[in-house]
């Protein structure tokens, strides 16, 4: 492929992947005093306890001292119901990603991807030269593409990189899906992130002692409310999970963020009464939608992407003019505007503004 | 600060290959297993004083906005580092630790026929990181006064027509110093394709004259990287905190190799830190008299060591450390583990009076035995 782009005079020409890619569309900074519903983050923050917690345990000694995982590990490995070999901690789940694909990613590899999806895959893919193949979700739902990706798999495929739900498209497939690609790609290293698990409930995890090419991928940065703090996990067996160590940077997670952690898993409470909360709203957001006559696409996680047709990124700006903040998503599916599902409260604000931009 | 954003900018910089770095070897308090709160810590380099008050006090204010992305903040962070430093904000990078500044650093400018050129002994995080990419490292013993051998590392990258020379000022286990007018001339006479990284990751505790940072050289568009962190003096090392400095175009080779993303808290207890003038005066100081302390106390005990400038030393145990370490560890004081070659010679981080005072009494009998 080749890009019509011009480049500016000086400019060396990059390669076309990168001309080609679709320029990212950053919140104009000054993010802080609008409603912020473009990056899936929990939208009322971490649970005060949490915070509560960290007044009390920010204390000159430990923060002097190195990272010391030992007691977050124990305790999160009880939390996730694994054994402490079997995972190790990442700042956030792009380190988890890359450390993936540096632990089994050679140069021109064959690496399996959907379309779309968290751009980070893609991205790091490429950077360690890995030869990408995509499957499309499946249109007109946009639903999780099962057949065709098992289709796709072949003996030398080395990585298969699935969000589960997916980011943008909120669509999820079931355990029994994830264990038929297991089955077939024995020779990859087959990645489910989860980092909406909390707004959908399905999760790879149990399968985690039958299928020696599982990775999952936990992050603290969504429903819990910890996206400043940088935390994750990546999970696997443990004979993998000691590569994946010898691939990572040396503490690359923070003293505050793995204290943060510990906290984070014993109020389940804060979570619990989130995620219905966020339940609640998305369902609000769909009866919303309706009454406008918006199309949506029905999502298993903390956003929902919107049909906007022509107007995907005027909606956008008219919206950030209002206060309101909202991703464009129209260069990877045309016409479509995706929304951070917050409270009700939240969702009522915006189906206000959206009923005046949409008139 | 770079973000993805910027990543995807730069990806022609992009060359295939990223750092394997093993993390066991600097996790020393990792194989201390079951150890108590009496134990006295002086094997890391750690500082026992931790953050100041009030950069705990920002991070606490901070917390309940932890649940956001802050890109923004990330961004003054590196303007503010970059104008406490003279620089421009695309002058400096910021990571999770110096750590990730010279795993970025390594991955940039070494390759398969570009060596990593660094002192025996020295920080070995880089060449642990060339070497598992394949990348050639050369290894110069350092000068009769233990300083990096400027002269060698110069007609090495020369022969292997180019190379990233690494010189940890003050070093790091020697805790002795290159001089400045060897800084010089090595950045006056680098070869081409050849840049030279200067981890100054403890120079705040160096008082000698001999010593002299090399960001003027930054500002004069040498090829040089400057690696700073606020886990030494600063005490944060539970925050992962690090920047690298240098031209802009190194930077952003730099820039795309980067991991992680450094947390709000960090940057609000770096912001805090920073802005409190006193504080490495005051605590360089500090160290420095329990640092004489010792020398003299050593020099009593006729018990030699290379002159320290930072915040641990290497004392000449006359004697395989390894039954020093040992032997200090049942006494419930943990020391450096061994650095080859200098096998006779023991690492000891420059703790609080008390950490000291124990240690010389525990030091003391194990030398008798």
């Amino acid at each position: 492929m080749s890009s019509d782009l011009e480049l500016p005079p000086g400019v060396l020409q990059p390669r076309d992947a990168v001309l080609n890619m679709a320029p990212y569309s950053p919140p104009t900074g000054a993010r802080a005093d609008k409603l912020r519903l473009d990056f899936n983050e929990n939208t009322v923050g971490v649970s005060p306890k949490v915070v509560e917690y960290l007044r009390q345990h920010l204390t000159e000694a430990t923060l002097a001292m190195y990272p010391e995982y030992t007691d977050t590990k124990r305790d999160l490995g009880a939390f996730f119901g694994v054994d402490t070999d079997d995972f190790i901690l990442t700042n956030g789940t792009d380190e988890a990603i890359q450390v993936l694909i540096n632990t089994y990613i050679d140069d021109r590899a064959d690496v399996l991807l959907l379309r779309p999806s968290y751009a980070m895959y893609r991205f790091y893919a490429e950077l360690a030269g890995a030869t990408i193949r995509e499957v499309p979700y499946r249109p007109p739902k946009l639903s999780f593409p099962l057949e065709e990706l098992l289709e796709a798999i072949k003996p030398s495929t080395r990585a298969v990189l699935i969000a589960n739900p997916n980011n943008p498209t909120g669509t999820a497939t079931s355990r029994a899906g994830i264990e038929r690609i297991l089955e077939k790609a024995v020779n990859a290293a087959v990645l489910i992130d989860e980092a909406y698990f909390e707004f959908c409930g399905v999760t790879a995890l149990p399968l985690l002692q039958d299928y020696p090419n599982l990775f999952v991928s936990r992050t603290f940065s969504k429903a819990y409310g910890m996206a400043a703090m940088r935390f994750g996990c990546l999970f696997s067996q443990n004979g993998n999970v000691e590569f994946l160590s010898k691939a990572q940077s040396p503490y690359s997670v923070n003293s505050v963020a793995a204290m943060a952690a510990r906290a984070a898993v014993r109020d389940k409470t804060y979570i619990e009464k989130y995620v219905t909360e966020v339940l609640a709203a998305r369902e609000l957001l769909y009866v919303g939608l309706e009454t406008l006559g918006i199309p949506y696409y029905e999502s298993k996680a903390n956003f929902v992407l919107f049909q906007a047709g022509d107007r995907a990124i005027p909606i956008r700006d008219e919206l950030r003019r209002r206060g309101v903040l909202v991703r464009d998503r129209s260069y990877e599916i045309p016409g479509c505007v995706r929304v951070t599902v917050g409270t009700r409260e939240q969702i009522r604000r915006f189906l206000s503004e959206l009923g005046e931009v949409w008139r | 600060m770079l973000t993805r954003r910027d990543l995807a900018r730069n990806f022609s910089l992009i060359a295939a290959g990223i750092a394997m770095g093993g993390e066991a070897a600097y996790a020393q308090r990792r194989k201390i297993k079951g150890h108590n709160a009496d134990l006295v810590l002086l094997n890391a380099n750690e500082n026992p004083d931790g953050p100041p008050a009030s950069a705990i006090e920002a991070m606490s204010k901070i917390l309940a906005k932890t649940g956001r992305y802050h890109d923004e903040d990330n961004d003054q962070f590196n303007e503010l580092l970059a104008k406490s430093e003279g620089l421009q904000s695309d002058q400096v990078l910021v990571g999770c630790g110096s750590s990730e500044i010279l795993h970025c650093a390594v991955d940039a400018f070494t390759s398969p026929s570009i060596p990593l050129i660094t002192s025996a002994p020295a920080y070995e995080l880089p060449v642990d990181m060339a070497a598992a990419q394949g990348h050639p490292v050369i290894k110069l013993p350092m000068t009769p006064q233990y300083g990096a051998d400027v002269h060698g590392m110069v007609a090495a990258a020369d022969k292997a027509k180019g190379g990233l020379i690494y010189v940890v000022n003050p070093n790091n286990p020697t805790s002795s110093i290159t001089p400045k007018a060897d800084i010089s001339w090595l950045i006056e006479n680098l070869p081409a394709n050849t840049v030279a990284l200067i981890d100054e990751a403890y120079i705040h505790f160096a008082k000698s004259s001999q010593m002299a940072s090399a960001i003027p050289y930054i500002k004069q568009n040498k090829n040089v990287v400057v690696a700073r962190t606020f886990s030494k003096i600063y005490g944060m090392a539970g925050l992962r905190v690090g920047y690298g400095m240098g031209r802009t175009d190194l930077i952003n080779k730099m820039g795309v190799f980067r991991n992680n993303v450094i947390s709000l808290t960090g940057v609000y207890a770096a912001k805090a830190a920073i802005a409190e003038p006193t504080l490495v005066p005051e605590r360089r100081e500090k160290f420095g008299k329990v640092r004489a302390d010792l020398c003299g106390w050593l020099d009593s005990q006729k018990i030699g060591f290379i002159q320290p400038h930072a915040n641990f030393m290497m004392i000449d145990v006359k004697r395989d450390v390894r039954t020093v370490i040992p032997a200090m560890m049942e006494r419930g004081v943990a020391v450096g583990r061994p650095f080859p070659p200098m096998d006779h010679f023991l690492r000891v981080t420059i703790g609080s009076d008390a950490d000291m005072a124990r240690f010389k009494q525990e030091f003391a009998k194990v030398m008798q035995v």
